[in-house]
């Protein structure tokens, strides 16, 4: 029925990495400054799927680790690393520019900008706000700030479907800047406890994973990461350029409204639960079409996994490198990712390969 | 039938399209013809609602803007000047952007035919796993159209009317291509298909077209069948250049040179 044949290195690159994917997240769990083996934590949690019951007094130490620090830590780096890249790879369809990254274009500080505003001023807007908005007070804001950067840069860099990749870079450098100028005038303004978690936002953790902030998080992240791939095909069409997508059937404007939407809530997600993380959705996708092309129909559902590989694979690192201390993981991801960027602009300058 | 009535473009304060009425009817090969900024492609764009414009354009009586923008993409295909990609595509994929109409997520076995068929039409076929940015100019002049072709193929193949509208698609095609693209739409037209073409070449539009529009400065100088169009006066004040009309020693049609020879 279908091409296989044409399509083969699509589904075998999807198909390893999931499998991937799912060791590396056992094994990820299994290791840390405790270590537990991969038969323990195989058991804990199916223990805690109700399929083995576990003797009384079998496992306690490793069923709280796993249970309570590494299963929920792992579960956020796999959610926050698909959101990421999906949302880069979508913003990049969109861009039509292979350079859009939400770090690079400040989407994610725009994000940060607003989460550090609710930080110091929680007690202040606690004041005026229903409970219930202030548990989602913090992503709700990162949604938000992350919306407006987009837009704006958006707005700056792209004129009838054509974007402008310096002006999308420039718009990108200052809007970076003023939301650092913002965040450094927070900080002025704040307290030490304050500070030390404001530091937290700009050089991003996954230290703060507990099952609260999975819970609070996951609906904002799968969104993002569920719905943007549905737009693949659109996307596809939209690199051709906006006129073309709509000879060719597709509601450009609704596309490219949801596609910032989307983006601002997955990254506004992420940044409130773990602060900036760099270069996840420049790298991810890049690699991506290295192996499997540009075509959004496979690259966005191996963006997600890719992403979500990375994540785990970089908090892991920043989890191990200097025990018992702690990397932050924006610090590992950055050290990746900006000689990475850098290459690409000298690959990009050559202009014979294909991107 | 597509047909535009009395479009006008305005760009600050020029007229760049200025009361022009042209129609696309199935089966009529209709060329647009005229020199730089006369407002050949302002039209295209005008008829496919892509420049503001005054005046209507309708497909089968009903204003264009009404109907669904896919369902409307399964009737009528568009070409533009220059389709610019950044990134790694391969032919097959490409083409296959011009199926969107009528899948969600993957190809059915009839779409990736139709991709062949397309491409085996636009003499492109041995490109099909190639990447399109790796392409020479003419080869992605002819994917293209090959993705409009597949995009428009379900009508084509029941003789149901379908729109092909291309702005000079023939541009950076040679010689041979340039004339079997010319010979293959009018086997199209046969098949029910409206072409409304932008051609710069005049004795290509001569020998092929059924129907020529001639525009300057935004105005509709002539329109009609080559021999009403291709006058020498009519031309040499259409292209501002002194133009002789000799007629072709072996067909029909007339042929287009130039008076100066300096």
């Amino acid at each position: 029925m279908l091409q296989l044949d044409a399509y083969k290195k699509h589904y075998i690159t999807i198909i390893a990495l999931f499998a991937g994917l799912v060791v590396f997240s056992v094994l990820s769990i299994g290791i840390g400054p405790v270590s537990i083996e991969i038969s323990s934590v195989l058991k804990v949690i199916a223990a805690k799927l109700g399929v083995i019951n576990l003797a009384e007094d079998e496992l306690v130490q490793s069923s709280a680790i796993v249970f309570n620090i590494r299963l929920p830590r792992v579960i956020m780096a796999i959610l926050v690393g698909a959101a990421l890249s999906v949302s880069g790879a979508s913003l990049q369809g969109l861009f039509r520019n292979p350079l859009a990254d939400p770090t690079l274009i400040g989407v994610s500080s725009g994000a940060a900008l607003f989460a550090a505003a609710v930080i110091i001023f929680a007690e202040e807007l606690n004041k005026f706000l229903p409970d219930f908005i202030q548990t989602k007070l913090l992503f709700i804001a990162a949604f938000l700030g992350g919306l407006v950067s987009t837009y704006l840069v958006y707005i700056i860099s792209s004129k009838r479907g054509r974007t402008n990749v310096s002006t999308m870079l420039l718009a990108g450098i200052a809007i970076n800047a003023m939301a650092a100028a913002g965040i450094g005038f927070l900080i002025f303004t704040a307290t030490d406890a304050q500070i030390r978690d404001l530091t937290f936002w700009t050089l991003g953790s996954l230290g703060g994973s507990v099952w609260d902030t999975v819970f609070t998080s996951t609906p904002f992240l799968l969104t993002c990461i569920l719905i943007l791939p549905m737009l693949a095909k659109k996307l596809n069409a939209m690199l051709l350029g906006e006129n073309e997508a709509r000879y060719l059937g597709v509601n450009t404007e609704f596309v490219k409204r949801l596609v910032i939407v989307l983006a601002a809530l997955g990254v506004g997600a992420a940044v409130a639960t773990s602060g900036i993380i760099g270069f996840i959705g420049l790298v991810v996708p890049h690699l991506l079409r290295l192996i499997i092309g540009s075509d959004h129909r496979f690259l966005m559902p191996a963006s997600i996994l890719l992403g979500a590989l990375l994540l785990l694979g970089s908090d892991l690192f920043a989890r191990m490198a200097i025990i018992p201390a702690e990397l932050p993981i924006g610090i590992v991801t950055s050290a990746i990712g900006a000689p990475f960027f850098l290459w690409l602009l000298m690959r990009n300058r050559a202009q014979i390969h294909p991107i | 039938m597509i047909r535009a009535n009395n479009i006008s473009v305005q760009v600050t304060k020029r007229k760049i399209v200025d009361q022009v009425s042209i129609s696309i009817e199935p089966g009529i090969l209709t060329a647009v013809i005229g020199k730089n900024g006369a407002g050949k492609s302002s039209v295209i764009k005008a008829i496919c609602n892509d420049l503001a414009h005054s005046g209507e354009v309708t497909l089968d009586n009903k204003p264009i803007q009404d109907y669904n923008l896919n369902e409307l993409a399964k009737i009528r295909a568009v070409v533009s000047q220059k389709v610019s990609m950044e990134f790694n595509f391969s032919v097959r994929e490409m083409v296959g952007i011009g199926r969107s109409p009528y899948f969600n997520v993957l190809l059915t076995k009839r779409d990736e035919d139709i991709i062949k068929n397309s491409l085996e039409k636009a003499d492109a076929l041995h490109l099909i796993d190639q990447s399109y940015i790796t392409l020479s100019g003419g080869e992605q002049q002819r994917v293209q159209f090959a993705r409009a072709l597949a995009q428009i193929w379900g009508r084509i193949e029941q003789e149901e009317p379908s729109y092909l509208l291309l702005d000079e698609p023939l541009a950076s095609l040679d010689v041979a291509h340039q004339h079997e693209m010319l010979s293959f739409l009018q086997e199209l037209c046969k098949k029910n298909t409206g072409v409304l073409i932008v051609i710069h070449d005049l004795n290509l539009a001569a020998q092929y077209s059924d129907c020529i529009h001639l525009l300057k400065d935004g105005k509709t100088v002539q329109q009609g069948s080559v021999e009403e169009v291709f006058t020498t006066e009519t031309m040499s004040f259409a292209f501002d250049y002194p133009l002789d009309i000799i007629s072709h020693p072996n067909k029909q049609n007339p042929l287009i040179i130039a008076k100066k020879n300096s």
